[in-house]
């Protein structure tokens, strides 16, 4: 059974689950839902949730994930619809800090689910919802770029900025050094806000930069994932990066992506190597992180070859791609 | 024509989407609008930003600080209302202003007349209020806001060390920094 006649929106749908599980583990790790003060929390954080009862939104977040588990057996619509419908329900009603992927992943949601809820079920559709799931993501990156263009964010002092500090921090977990050289911190601090304004928007619309513009996105990722421990983040943004891509280069991808070749096998090997040589710890979102660097290898190998690599069927090349 | 009405639909969207992720340059939000790792620091009148305006709307970013509740009658040890007024008591720390009214609406409906002394989160007097139940900007969240917006409390420290002396009124200034 599949969500649509578009691929996309049928690896995004599979790419929940695994997106839906960092979010559980964020969670988890942060809102402490078993502990008392998480209770006292709940009655003095402001919100739509002081006038439900109080099981309420820890019901939705269940039926959330009951409906995930049920996507991750049945990649079918009503499945998809149900955890899109659930999660704005989620947003809405829960009780602590909203997160940055959170309003990500609404904005997402109302794209796909709105769409199917106005239009009429139809291939030309499910694209307008893709194409509305690239703009999301495009104006989501744009104002993370927008918000870094401040004092504190590109100045090279890593009490001040976050991108000298992370990078400090990667350097030193990965034994790549005590200190970044100059050059990198150049990379993380401007090169994070260039970034994040062209690479989706670049990736998106000019058809020879996309597959590597979005290898960039996914190895400016990599240190959040490795040492910064918000996978959940990172995961929830490259679901996106489907939508990146035209129908036509998209099957090509994918079908370098659907059995095991030996650049995507050695690109997820890759990825759980790095991983392991860069997490400084043991810890919920750094194995989840595991699972997003082997995915986030699987992909760039089956790009890479579907770039590079020699041609799949009878020695005929496919033909160029818009 | 149906599909005209997908893409306005999709043109709105990203309007809000737009207009959500620009709140934290008027006060309104800082959770969650893509700030996160960025160093994006704000005041009533000031930023760090180097091009975006700060002009702030209404009072949910700002925090009241020297906060002093007296509940009458006592709530019960352990009781939600204890939690509440435990909350509204820390030492040391600023409240948020919706969460302060959100903390006052529960206790005023559980029937509790709530006295409080306080540092008023943008002019910085010293107020006192009787019976904040009356008092609409003490006690009247905003329920048209959804979820959190801002931290609920922070160390008092932090918030004194991030004030300018462009964010105190004029009557607040230190006299001998005036001319």
């Amino acid at each position: 059974m599949k969500v649509s006649g578009d691929a996309r929106l049928n690896l995004y749908a599979w790419l929940l689950v695994p997106g839906f599980l960092g979010h559980a583990l964020q969670i988890a790790s942060e809102d402490e839902l078993w502990e008392a003060a998480s209770r006292a929390r709940y009655w003095h954080t402001p919100g739509w949730h002081l006038a439900l009862p109080e099981a309420m939104p820890y019901a939705i977040l269940l039926g959330l994930y009951a409906a995930v588990i049920g996507l991750a057996f049945q990649r079918s619509r009503p499945w998809m619809g149900a955890v899109l419908a659930l999660f704005v329900l989620h947003y809405l009603s829960w009780p602590f800090r909203i997160r940055n992927h959170m309003s990500h992943m609404l904005f997402s949601a109302l794209a796909v689910g709105g769409v199917w809820l106005l239009g009429r079920r139809s291939i030309k559709t499910d694209r307008l919802a893709v194409d509305g799931l690239a703009l999301v993501l495009v104006i989501t990156y744009a104002f993370a770029a927008l918000h870094k263009t401040n004092t504190y964010f590109l100045s090279v002092d890593p009490a001040l900025s976050s991108a000298v500090d992370g990078l400090t921090t990667f350097f030193i977990y990965g034994d790549l050094g005590s200190q970044p050289p100059r050059w990198a911190i150049a990379v993380a601090t401007y090169g994070t806000v260039a970034i994040e304004a062209l690479a989706p928007i670049l990736a998106w619309r000019v058809r020879r930069l996309r597959v590597p513009m979005v290898l960039v996105l996914l190895a400016f990722h990599f240190p959040h994932v490795a040492v910064m421990n918000v996978a959940d983040y990172p995961m929830i943004a490259s679901m996106s990066y489907v939508a990146l891509f035209s129908p036509a280069h998209f099957r090509l991808v994918l079908r370098h992506a659907r059995r095991p070749n030996r650049w995507n096998v050695t690109g997820a090997a890759l990825g759980v190597a790095a991983q392991l040589w860069f997490m400084p710890y043991w810890g919920g979102l750094m194995a989840f992180g595991l699972l997003v660097c082997a995915l986030w290898g699987w992909a760039a190998g089956s790009m890479l070859r579907a770039e590079l690599g020699r041609p799949l069927a009878q020695g005929a090349r496919p033909a160029p791609v818009r | 024509m149906p599909r005209r009405r997908l893409i306005a639909y999709l043109v709105a969207l990203c309007a809000l989407q737009t207009a959500h992720n620009l709140l934290p340059y008027v006060g309104l939000r800082d959770d969650s609008c893509q700030t996160m790792f960025c160093g994006l620091e704000w005041g009533a009148h000031w930023n760090n930003h180097h091009f975006m305006p700060q002009r702030m709307v209404g009072d949910l970013w700002a925090y009241h600080t020297d906060v002093e509740a007296t509940l009458a009658p006592a709530p019960p040890p352990g009781s939600r209302a204890a939690h509440l007024a435990r909350w509204l008591n820390q030492e040391d720390r600023a409240l948020n202003t919706e969460a302060t009214r959100a903390v006052i609406h529960q206790l005023c409906a559980g029937g509790y007349r709530v006295r409080l002394r306080y540092r008023d989160a943008i002019g910085r007097d010293l107020r006192e209020a009787e019976d904040a139940c009356r008092e609409p900007a003490l006690s009247e969240p905003a329920w048209w806001i959804p979820v959190r917006l801002f931290e609920t409390d922070l160390p008092e420290e932090l918030l004194r060390s991030h004030l300018r002396p462009e964010d105190l009124p004029s009557a607040a200034l230190p006299s001998e920094g005036r001319p």
